[in-house]
């Protein structure tokens, strides 16, 4: 015989079980569907003749894509941490006037919608190869600068919530015993905002990484990202491959996270 | 002029004339664009790999690089407008009908230069308003699911009235005012029932009648649902009827009747942007495009109809195409093209939104 309490947290877990599922229902649909051999113009689940001939049948501009979007993104995010670093540094500890409007400032990135910011960007780059003759419109440095943009707050946000969070104690004992600014930040400081950067840098990746909206503008037929390949293939034609090309993507994903935790320990980012 | 009758010099002149303007075709067809870059805006993905295969790639054997500027027409216009004033982005582009439109009327396009197109005479169009010229057809009409049709007992609709019949409730899509396919559906409703295109509400509220499962948005969501059966029937187009029948699919295409009218067509244009640099190369873009050989090869996968009356005439021999598109002379003088210049694009939308939520 369940007690009351018994009963209530089973409930509970139970309840949690579904709000789960449903959350991985979409990754559990789409993986399966990529096995299914042959289906064709449509994601059939469960599969009806599993095999791998979607996987086989990748086209080459959806890994020319992949390694448009990665390599974009990946630079994005490590620019954005060195640039977020220091933003967040100068907002936590600079003891600048007017901090809030900062902070603001900082923020503004991601309350503009990203097609507003892709328009905005690609009449900024014409003007610049207009007025300097510097061409970034459809370029992978243009996608790399408009990335760093929308993806710069995110790396002030968790280093400057970490930062908050740091004794400050711990620069001034640094300091008195000997170390210089810059050997306190290195030995002390940094280790302890590591997760944080690494934190910040994987919100600019992923959201480089799976942007439409703002990269339809900026992309080229050169320089097309992956999720811009799929939409423009989507717009006319279904092939279970995109399906194969997601699924590794979200294996992938899975995988990188796994390795980082392992590396750098995620559990320590400021909640 | 001995010897040589009133009859035979006019032939003479005129069989000269003939080889003159021949020439001059086949030199227009031939001239090199060595060192010229076009950017060409087309819509992306399998849509733009064609228009390599069969129009680029012929462009690239006379020198022209090309870049392809992938999006679709309202995009492109959009980064068209943002780079006003500074050098243009795009030479050469492709334009659906409402574009062509706001285009023209706000000058963004150059006039097009018909002694640069000599394939224009092989088609069924001319030049619009001076600025666009049409490439292809897109034919709207019913697609259905010809098996579940004959497994259910379906009766075969006539016309886009006859879906309101109650043995198609929720069996249907109807195209959400996203979607290309749903001005033509509307407006033929509209017609139907007193309206037009400047007065489409008539047509919102016939569409509604038809309690269509969902409102489609995505081609390709609606192409999962026919393929899955739970769609059977939906206001579409030709070209999806071909692809899914291609897939394996058991698909009908019905070409409703408005009146004396059978079919819808729209129009698909390619124009050339105002201050692009490579206006010439643009041009034998175009007229390469309207080139039967291209013609045909484009139409057979994308399932479009040619403009080029020799292409619609080689197609229309084969036997899966000409079952889901309207190839003949006879045909295509009888269907109903919607007059863009009617729409009033905000209102409509607006319009829609507050019938279909209301």
């Amino acid at each position: 015989m369940l007690t009351a309490d018994a009963l209530r947290r089973r409930l509970g877990y139970a309840f949690v079980l579904c709000v789960f599922v449903f959350l991985v229902a979409p990754l559990i649909v789409v993986s399966a569907s990529s096995f299914d051999s042959g289906a064709y113009f449509a994601a059939r689940f469960p599969p009806h003749e599993l095999g791998l001939k979607w996987y086989r049948e990748i086209p080459p501009k959806y890994w020319h894509a992949l390694g448009v979007s990665f390599t974009a993104a990946s630079v994005a995010s490590v620019i954005s941490a060195a640039l977020g670093v220091l933003a967040a540094l100068g907002i936590v500890r600079g003891k600048l006037p007017g901090v809030e409007w900062l902070r603001s400032f900082f923020r503004m990135p991601l309350q503009i919608p990203l097609v507003v910011t892709g328009v905005v960007f690609l009449q900024f780059y014409y003007s610049l190869q207009a007025l300097m003759g510097v061409r970034l419109a459809a370029t992978l440095p243009g996608l790399i600068v408009a990335y760093v943009f929308v993806g710069m707050p995110y790396v002030v946000g968790t280093v400057g919530a970490m930062l908050e969070r740091l004794n400050p104690r711990l620069d001034e004992a640094a300091a008195i015993l000997g170390c210089s600014r810059w050997r306190t930040f290195w030995s002390v400081t940094f280790p302890i905002i590591r997760p944080s950067i690494i934190a910040g840098m994987l919100y600019a990746f992923v959201v480089a990484f799976g942007d439409v909206p703002l990269s339809i503008f900026l992309s080229s037929s050169s320089y097309t990202t992956l999720p811009v390949e799929i939409f423009n293939t989507l717009q006319f034609d279904f092939n279970p491959s995109v399906l194969a090309i997601s699924t590794l993507i979200a294996a992938m994903s899975v995988v990188s996270l796994w390795v980082i935790q392992r590396l750098v320990g995620l559990d320590m980012i400021p909640r | 002029m001995s010897g040589l009758t009133r009859r035979s010099f006019t032939t003479a002149l005129a069989s000269s004339g003939l080889m003159l303007g021949a020439r001059r075709a086949s030199a227009q067809d031939q001239k090199r664009f060595d060192n010229v870059t076009l950017r060409v805006g087309v819509f992306g993905g399998g849509w733009k790999d064609a228009i390599q295969s069969f129009v680029g790639s012929k462009l690239e054997a006379r020198g022209v690089k090309i870049e392809y500027v992938p999006g679709n027409p309202a995009d492109n216009f959009a980064k068209i407008v943002a780079a006003r004033g500074a050098a243009v982005p795009i030479d050469v582009m492709e334009i659906s009908p409402a574009e062509r439109i706001a285009m023209t009327r706000n000058g963004f396009l150059e006039d097009l230069p018909e002694a640069h197109i000599p394939n224009l005479k092989k088609t069924s169009v001319s030049i619009t308003e001076g600025k666009a010229v049409a490439y292809h057809m897109v034919q709207n009409g019913i697609v259905y699911r010809a098996d579940r049709f004959e497994a259910d007992k379906l009766p075969l609709p006539k016309t886009l009235m006859d879906l309101q019949n109650s043995v198609y409730a929720n069996k249907l899509a109807f195209p959400d005012v996203v979607n290309p396919q749903h001005w033509p559906a509307v407006t033929l409703l509209a017609l139907a029932n007193g309206g037009s295109e400047s007065n489409p509400e008539p047509g919102f509220a016939a569409a509604k009648k038809m309690r269509p499962l969902y409102y489609y948005s995505a081609a390709v969501e609606l192409a999962q649902k026919m393929s899955l059966g739970d769609i059977v029937a939906a206001p579409w187009h030709a070209g999806m009827a071909l692809r899914l029948a291609n897939a394996g699919q058991k698909m009908g295409m019905i070409h409703p009747t408005l009146g004396d009218k059978r079919g819808e067509i729209e129009f698909n244009y390619l124009g050339i942007v105002k201050g692009t640099k490579n206006a010439e190369a643009a041009a034998a873009f175009i007229n390469q495009f309207l080139d039967t050989e291209s013609q045909v090869n484009f139409a057979k996968p994308m399932g479009v109809a040619p403009v080029n009356i020799e292409a619609r005439r080689q197609l229309a021999s084969d036997p899966v195409i000409s079952k889901f598109m309207l190839l003949s002379e006879e045909d295509l003088a009888k269907t109903y093209t919607m007059d863009w210049n009617k729409v009033n694009v905000e209102k409509w939308r607006a319009s829609w939104l507050r019938t279909i939520n209301g």
